[in-house]
């Protein structure tokens, strides 16, 4: 456990200068385009009254006022960013002991005791950055209302799209927590999928290894539609059965992701 | 402590982070909802099953159910519950009525809390399930293939005691029109064939039989609705009811009465009658009360079940009056209101179901 913990914080220590940084440059990007949106529009209803020669109510009639929604419209491709970020964060997380110039990754594998600490302390890196990337997301969201009620004249502001809540990324920030934990578990699930088809890379020779990942894409994805098939074609299960159901196999697919990952680690990749 | 510095630091980042998310979400205030009762009876069979579904814009997932007891109940959807979500709106039924509800190419048809699902299997032989709301109760009957029949297009219409109407809909239909209904005995369990004296065509449509009386709707290649009324071998057009608002249209009765809503107004409920039995048509309004002019209205809507106009109008100030009229004698079963406090949000009204 010590040694889990130890690995973990070595993890962590190894990456924390670049995840502030992009912490740090998102957030400044989500916010400096709040000032943008507001700007813009102030400009667009300010140059619509100058040639129209109208008054500030008939300009908004024709432009219509600004809401959150609208006015946080950006964050949704910061949430892309980010999503790509910690993709190519879970891949690189292993290649960069491999590839690097200390060769670190034979420090991890000669160090006693057992190698599944090494993977579940990238495991758990990879999932704490995930964590605190939705959570600083919220926060910023948040801040960003506050910025924009703080920046908009009263009268240009949308009043029915008035809350924190009401903005672009409610599909994602439902305020139910158990989409927090159903989005945290998937993010999990894909991590420890990446996790397995890196681990194969190094451990097969390059055929070998494309084969290998080919089925281990192929087999779920072709189980899954095979299964969906099924049960539209028979109407064996209700839906809320047939939810249960996939959450049942996705489960059993998860145990066997970490199960083969482990294998691997501690049986076919040597130093 | 120093060993543990990043990982602390990243912990802390979550914990504070997704703190201030998980505090926001769980500290959303609750309404409460109070029913003010001006006529009638909650506790009447036909209004306490009625219920109410209030959506909060500000966490979107919750809706509340409010019934005019005054029993809420909170309800919150999630990602998986939206993936397993039933639309078949029998989610009360015992589990092998849901199941055979949820078939492709079934056709469905309710009256009086009576669901039927009528099912054409591929060697044309009819299964039709039944299930009364509120039991647990599921009827089966397997019928042999009807004479005349080809396909698997066949809609149930009307029930008039035992007897289940079916009409057939789809592409033969569309082009060459039918003479045949079918009529399924409930008791017996077997169907028959009803030859009508008119074809009838895919946007046709009958909207009661009543002994030999047939009320129908035709839809002739200029476009123009006539509505008739079959008589034995005489057929009147019945010119007042060829109004496109009248077209959603509910059996009273069992088939002797149709009733069919108009548009509701800021001051009326109007709805119309024609009874099969004496050939009368009669139009009904029920005036509301008084409102402020400056009250914005943000919902109304009728509709006719059961043998009930059921009217709803949601004001910001009033919030939702519910009026239950008999849609024959114009009797009032129910008037009442339903109010909500909630400072920060304005709550929304989604839908009016009868379970």
């Amino acid at each position: 456990m010590k040694q889990y913990i130890q690995l973990t914080n070595e993890e962590i220590k190894r990456s924390f200068k670049l995840y502030m940084i992009v912490v740090l440059a998102m957030a400044a990007i989500e916010l400096a385009s709040i000032v943008a949106q507001v700007m813009y529009h102030e400009r667009k209803v300010e140059n619509f009254m100058e040639l129209n020669r109208v008054s500030v109510t008939e300009a908004l009639k024709q432009i219509d006022t600004l809401g959150y929604s609208e006015a946080s419209s950006f964050f949704s491709y910061i949430i892309l960013i980010g999503m790509a970020i910690v993709v190519i964060y879970a891949v690189q997380i292993w290649y960069r002991d491999w590839l690097g110039e200390t060769k670190y990754i034979y420090r991890l594998l000669m160090l006693p005791g057992s190698r599944a600490s090494i993977f579940f302390s990238k495991l758990t890196t990879v999932f704490l950055i995930i964590m605190s990337f939705i959570g600083i997301q919220w926060c910023v969201l948040q801040s960003g209302f506050y910025l924009f009620d703080w920046l908009i004249q009263p009268e240009y502001q949308n009043r029915s799209d008035l809350s924190p809540v009401r903005n672009v990324m409610r599909d994602f920030y439902t305020m139910n927590l158990i989409d927090l934990g159903i989005i945290l578990a998937f993010s999990l699930f894909f991590v420890s999928f990446i996790f397995l088809l890196v681990l194969i890379e190094r451990s097969f020779r390059k055929g070998k290894a494309i084969i290998r990942i080919g089925f281990e894409i192929f087999v779920p994805v072709a189980s899954i539609i095979g299964i969906l098939a099924l049960l539209d074609e028979t109407r064996l299960l209700l839906e809320s059965e047939a939810m249960f159901l996939m959450i049942g196999l996705g489960l059993c697919y998860f145990t066997y992701i970490i199960w083969k990952s482990l294998r691997l680690l501690q049986r076919k990749i040597t130093v | 402590m120093r060993t543990y510095k990043y990982i602390l630091c990243l912990g802390v980042i979550c914990i504070l982070t997704l703190g201030v998310y998980v505090v926001y979400a769980s500290s959303t205030e609750e309404p409460e909802f109070t029913i003010q009762t001006i006529q009638g009876t909650p506790n009447d069979r036909l209004v306490k099953q009625l219920q109410f579904e209030f959506n909060d814009p500000e966490s979107y997932k919750t809706d509340y159910e409010v019934t005019l007891k005054g029993d809420v109940e909170k309800k919150r959807t999630n990602y998986l519950s939206e993936f397993a979500r039933d639309y078949s709106d029998v989610t009360e039924a015992p589990r092998s009525f849901r199941h055979f509800m949820s078939q492709i190419e079934l056709s469905r048809y309710e009256q009086d809390k009576e669901v039927f699902g009528l099912y054409v299997t591929k060697n044309g032989s009819w299964e039709l399930q039944s299930w009364r709301r509120g039991t647990e109760e599921v009827q089966t009957y397997s019928l042999p293939k009807p004479a005349k029949t080809k396909g698997i297009y066949y809609r149930p219409f009307q029930r008039t005691k035992q007897k289940l109407y079916v009409k057939r809909i789809g592409d033969v239909v569309q082009k060459q029109g039918t003479n045949n209904i079918y009529v399924i005995d409930l008791k017996k369990k077997t169907v028959q064939l009803m030859v009508l004296p008119f074809q009838l065509k895919e946007d046709d449509e009958v909207f009661a039989i009543y002994q030999n009386r047939v009320l129908y709707r035709q839809m002739p290649d200029d476009a123009k609705t006539r509505v008739y009324l079959r008589d034995n071998s005489t057929a009147t057009r019945l010119k007042f009811l060829e109004r496109e608002e009248m077209w959603d249209t509910r059996v009273i009765d069992e088939g002797a009465v149709v009733g069919m809503t108009e548009n509701m107004t800021e001051t009326k409920i109007k709805w119309s009658t024609y009874d099969l039995r004496t050939k009368q048509f009669t139009q009904h309004r029920y005036d509301l009360p008084k409102r402020d002019l400056n009250e914005v209205q943000r919902f109304a809507s009728t509709t006719i079940d059961n043998g009930l106009v059921y009217a709803l109008i949601e004001t910001k100030k009033n919030g939702t009056t519910i009026l239950v009229l008999d849609a024959q004698t114009e009797e009032v079963r129910y008037e009442g209101t339903i109010k909500y406090d909630m400072p920060k949000s304005n709550l929304q009204l989604n839908e009016m179901t009868i379970n």
